[in-house]
């Protein structure tokens, strides 16, 4: 025991000196990619779901071959960050974590940035929203909470993480189900929504399974609804919005996703190589674990069909808001 | 009967392990360095071993994690005490005594009341933590925006009048503070202001760059202005610490102040800084002297630390019973129990037990090897009194600009850090005090967002404030706080007065 935990951590120390040793400049061409390390820029801050998974992965990606550099450049929901990888040498050797979020405020034209100023390369995660109230709350069914809201017109408080983006576009729908007005609390980061519910400071939160998957198996929250197509893996007996006759896409999907983008201008062949190492990474079985434990779904789409994918996904954000939030 | 079973187990695990000893204290070296370097924070420290505990057992990983928040908290009074510069955010309360103590020669001293109170602090927490975690958890969240905004609210009023200067001056650092959290994104409603179409100042100003900037730099330039003030450094590091007599008499302090940090540690969101200082307040409002606080009281040193590693043993008991980080490093440890299998979340303790029993009981190690890191490493530290001081503030200047730098890979949080360095300069020349400005920093935008947090979820009645008992209690005391000395001082003004009219009689 001691002796192997000995080599374990000189283990670690060796990666570590390693990966401070191979810092250096090297040319970027297709066929030897990745021949340096690369940048990836977390635009969130350290210990958020964006940063666990990219620390998650590290060493993944290094027995990919790709060894990264994670930097944290909060700030501006994303667009900080983002706006350092735009404007980055596009040689493959800087990356970022695009996310709806981020997606969300470019739509809404409150960020200096463009879709077009970035080479989409692999969607990471897919994370569903879901309607949570407190595990003490009297309401057990969607029906239920909707009729609640509908008998307290404007009175009835729903938190989310931040403002402006899927998870208050969602708490904004299921207001619109009940027809009514409602209280919407934006707070700082999905732990402390679950804090609030918890403690019943606010009926009901718009969050992911993966902030609240063990709240909810302890009873301590409850799961009313998925702002999903289909009924969650994770949580399959929590019935979607559909099912209880709401409409939350009614100006097409939108869902809360992070995906793998470079600067604009990127090599094809840069492209094709760095989706490759993701996608062996994304499809290994340790993140698929990790994927099932946390309750996020790998989607790993790439090309054209990301590109879509981002393009529809602003366009129906930057109609949701117009609609919703310009009020 | 059970806790104690299973801490026993977990004690004689890591006895049994000299490697997990040895993490344990490695992680406390690492958190000292961290802590007493201005710009080098507990969270970084954090993010930085995740990747190299990789390999590790998930107990030891977290336990070494642990250790080093543990260790940064106490290291962050270093500096504090000894060139008046906090190495964190939560240090800024143990400066107002700590520095004063060494200029009076008391260099030593002081340190060995910062350090006994950081491990009786941590120690209060443990407690609290393997005894109460989980009831204590559930009453902090009780509490909601209303009772966190009035205690932003409490906070500022008590270092707006705490501070060696005139009420009003105080007032002023603090609203100039409050300012200065303005900028950047609205929290409630998205909206960027005060950023001039520019990205970076979307972000804000960062309690980091405020720091260095306001505390930091006037320290240096005015290092610059001064031929005669070398502090002489002690020859000898005898009565380093207490005797019993003097320990007996800070120990209410050191209790009080230590409950005090545990409470607001375990309400997600509060921070160190608060905690420190309200135990502050509560400390010199009960010590027989209350003018030796702000120019060099043992009791200040004692009560900044203690409720500061009250804190950081109180953030842990959210985190571990119900799956909540408070701030940014228990956010990052959240991070590394599920990188390492574990859930986080209010099943802990029945799906992993003996695993967090094993991180509990390291938790307790972690706060016996401050003393001994602490105690070793001050021999070293000290030496920077030694240090000529047109050496040593150039030194501290690269510092500064390269710790703001790393905060997040940005030149612009330098060109921020250096532009307030300046203002803050002149306002010490003013004698405007700087330390209300950066607790105005780091409160503001708790005070602000959180009372327009209270306000939408009460539907726009500000009587919420007022009808939630905590919250009521909270603001009346604030009210007092900011009051009551003006009042004390006029009662005076005309007793004086009525006095000397009877002279004249």
């Amino acid at each position: 025991m001691f002796t192997k935990t000995v080599w374990s951590v000189a283990a670690a120390a060796a990666i570590a000196t390693a990966a401070i040793a191979t810092a250096g400049a090297a040319p970027a061409a297709a066929q030897d990619y990745p021949s340096k390390e690369v940048r990836w820029i977390i635009p969130w801050n350290a210990g958020g779901s964006n940063d666990i998974m990219a620390r998650f992965l590290q060493p993944i990606l290094a027995e990919q071959g790709m060894s990264v550099v994670i930097e944290n450049l909060p700030g501006g929901t994303g667009a900080v960050g983002m706006g350092e990888v735009a404007t980055s040498q596009p040689d493959g050797y800087t990356m970022g974590n695009g996310t709806s979020s981020t997606l969300a405020i470019i739509a809404q034209k409150k960020a200096p940035l463009k879709n077009s100023d970035f080479t989409n390369i692999i969607r990471v995660s897919v994370d569903p929203l879901i309607l949570v109230v407190p595990g003490n709350s009297e309401h057990d069914s969607l029906d239920a909470f909707l009729a609640h809201m509908k008998e307290n017109a404007g009175e009835v408080s729903i938190g989310t993480p931040g403002t402006n983006n899927l998870n208050h576009i969602f708490a904004a729908m299921t207001a619109r189900g009940a027809g009514v007005e409602y209280r919407h609390v934006p707070f700082p980061g999905g732990s402390r929504v679950v804090a609030e519910l918890m403690g019943n400071q606010v009926d009901a939160g718009v969050l992911k399974p993966s902030e609240t998957i063990e709240q909810i198996k302890a009873g301590e929250l409850k799961a009313l609804g998925a702002f999903s197509k289909e009924r969650l893996d994770v949580l399959p007996d929590v019935p979607t919005f559909a099912e209880a006759g709401v409409d939350v896409f009614p100006y097409g999907p939108v869902v809360q996703m992070a995906y793998i983008q470079a600067p604009a201008g990127l090599d094809p062949a840069v492209e094709e190589k760095m989706a490759d190492i993701f996608e062996a990474a994304l499809t290994s079985d340790k993140f698929k674990e990790f994927a099932a434990k946390n309750g996020f779904v790998i989607d790993p789409i790439r090309g054209d069909e990301l590109d879509a994918e981002v393009d529809g996904v602003a366009g129906a954000i930057a109609e949701v808001a117009s609609q919703i939030f310009s009020q | 009967m059970d806790i104690l079973t299973n801490l026993a187990v977990a004690f004689s695990n890591e006895f049994s392990s000299p490697a997990s000893l040895a993490l344990i204290l490695v992680g406390v070296m690492v958190g000292f360095t961290f802590g007493a370097t201005p710009g080098l924070t507990a969270t970084m420290g954090v993010a930085l071993f995740i990747p190299l505990t990789f390999p590790l057992p998930a107990d030891m990983a977290i336990s070494m994690m642990i250790a080093l928040y543990c260790g940064s908290m106490a290291g962050g009074a270093i500096p504090a005490i000894l060139i008046n510069i906090p190495g964190t955010p939560s240090a800024v309360v143990t400066t107002i005594d700590g520095y004063p103590m060494t200029r009076n020669g008391r260099a030593v001293e002081a340190y060995g009341w910062a350090l006994v109170s950081s491990v009786v602090g941590g120690i209060v927490a443990w407690l609290a933590l393997v005894s109460l975690a989980p009831a204590l958890a559930r009453l902090a969240l009780k509490l909601g925006s209303a009772e966190y905004a009035a205690v932003a609210f409490l906070g500022l009023a008590i270092i707006s009048s705490v501070v060696s200067a005139p009420l009003v001056k105080g007032v002023l650092a603090t609203v100039i503070g409050l300012g200065l959290s303005v900028v950047g994104f609205d929290q409630i409603t998205g909206e960027g202001r005060w950023t001039f179409d520019s990205l970076q100042l979307t972000r804000g100003i960062g309690i980091m760059p405020a720091l260095i900037g306001l505390l930091v730099i006037p320290e240096l330039m005015a290092t610059l202005f001064q031929r005669d003030a070398q502090v002489v450094a002690p020859r000898s590091l005898k009565g380093m610490f207490p005797t019993i007599k003097a320990f007996a008499g800070q120990a209410i302090n050191m209790l009080r102040s230590s409950i005090i940090g545990v409470a607001t540690g375990i309400i997600p969101a509060l921070g160190g800084s608060v905690g420190a200082l309200i135990a502050y307040d509560q400390a010199r409002r009960f010590s027989g002297n209350q003018a030796e606080y702000g120019k060099g009281a043992p009791g200040g040193v004692v009560a900044s630390e203690s409720a500061n590693n009250g804190v950081t043993g109180g953030a842990l008991i959210p985190l571990l019973t119900l799956g909540i980080p408070g701030d940014t490093v228990t956010a990052m440890l959240l991070g590394g129990l599920m990188i390492h299998g574990l859930q986080p979340g209010p099943r802990l303790f029945e799906t992993s037990g003996d695993i967090v029993w094993n991180i509990l009981a390291a938790v307790l190690l972690a706060n016996l090897a401050i003393i001994v890191v602490g105690a070793i490493g001050f021999r070293f530290f000290v030496k920077v009194l030694d240090v000529p001081k047109h050496l040593l503030a150039p030194a501290l200047f690269v510092l500064a600009v390269v710790g703001t730098y790393s905060l997040s890979n940005s030149w612009f949080d330098v060109v921020i850090m250096l532009g307030l360095g300046v203002f803050g300069f002149f306002a010490t020349l003013a004698t405007i005090p700087v330390y209300p400005m950066v607790i105005g920093v780091i409160l503001g935008p708790l005070l602000e967002s959180e009372t327009r947090r209270a306000l939408v979820i009460s539907g726009g009645d500000w009587t919420t404030f007022l009808t939630r008992p905590v919250s009521a209690v909270l603001v009346c005391l604030a009210i007092a706080v900011l009051v009551l000395p003006s009042i004390m001082k006029l009662r005076q003004m005309r007793a004086d007065r009525s006095a000397s009219a009877t002279d004249t009689n």
